[in-house]
């Protein structure tokens, strides 16, 4: 949130700048929502409700959704709780599932490749806040940070902005690879990376190891080849 | 592909799950500012949203501190 509050008056700069609206963080939940600041997904379930609706609806852009329990307490549930389910449950995949690559995942539509542009990249001396802009106009949760040789080296999420608070926005300021060291105490988080050649229940795996919302493809010479993302490996359960 | 496979588990499944097993909700009335220290304070990414009157109270919306829902 804070991340779309530098960055809405800065979208058509051609140069990003830090700008504080505290008008847009003194606005009500409502009023944000009733002027767009901030777009809503509610989309609820009951716990006997057969799995399949839950895959059906996080196959696109509901990441979480609202349970209502027996117990009368409600839940929330989101895309890597379903993943961590559906991993728990390998022995009912089908010998399709089993046979399926990253490859596979990749090729088909409209899956993402490196064509797409959900595929974002920046080098490792782009500021922060440039890379920040970059993924808000492209509307993307994150982008993957290369060197000069274009070798994976860093993934930069939306939620490497969680918990910034206002005296900590001129870190953005900073290359990616110090933003990232700074916001994690010290330590680059390690990139969960695959190939084409990963058997899918080995990506399903490292999504619920790491709890990652994606992650990168990269060749034999550690350049990006492509991203797979939950959404990607809910559709396949479909 | 594998209809047979959503329709053996259910919905409970994910729940059992879940890493956030207690539910923080905001008011819809609460600044934005105050969304935030919230979800910040109990390490949460997401919240739902709901409306209250006298005599109900009622979800809304599920509001997210990052990603598309608030990058868009």
């Amino acid at each position: 949130m804070l991340g779309y509050v530098c960055f809405k008056k800065s979208v058509t700069d051609e140069v990003p700048r830090l700008v504080q609206d505290s008008d847009a963080l003194n606005k009500t939940i409502r009023q944000a929502l009733d002027d767009s600041l901030m777009t809503s997904e509610l989309h609820m379930f009951k716990e006997s409700d057969p799995l399949m609706l839950m895959i059906e609806a996080f196959q696109g852009q509901v990441h979480r959704g609202l349970v209502w329990t027996e117990t009368g307490h409600e839940a929330m549930v989101s895309q890597i709780d379903l993943v961590r389910v559906l991993y728990e449950n390998v022995s009912r995949w089908d010998d399709q599932l089993l046979k399926m690559s990253v490859g596979d995942v990749l090729s088909r539509e409209p899956f993402a490749s490196t064509d797409n542009q959900r595929v974002l990249v920046v080098h490792d001396q782009t500021h922060a806040i440039t890379a920040f802009k970059k993924m808000f106009i492209h509307q993307a949760d994150g982008m993957c940070v290369v060197d000069s040789n274009g070798r994976i080296i860093a993934d930069l999420n939306a939620s490497d902005l969680e918990g910034l608070a206002d005296h900590d926005l001129n870190i953005l300021e900073k290359p990616v690879l110090e933003f990232l060291s700074i916001v994690h105490d010290g330590k680059i988080p390690e990139v969960v990376l695959c190939y084409r050649s990963t058997p899918l229940k080995h990506l399903v795996e490292r999504c619920v190891k790491y709890s990652t919302h994606r992650v990168l493809v990269q060749n034999a010479g550690g350049k990006l080849e492509g991203i797979v993302t939950l959404s990607d490996v809910i559709k396949i359960f479909v | 592909m594998t209809i047979s496979f959503g329709n053996a588990l259910t919905v409970r499944d994910a729940v059992r799950t879940a890493k956030q097993k207690s539910l923080v909700s905001l008011d819809q009335n609460e600044t934005v500012e105050n969304a935030l220290r919230i979800l910040k304070q109990n390490r949460i990414q997401s919240a739902p949203v709901y409306q209250k009157d006298e005599t109900q109270q009622e979800f809304v919306a599920i509001v997210s501190i990052f990603g598309k829902t608030v990058l868009s």
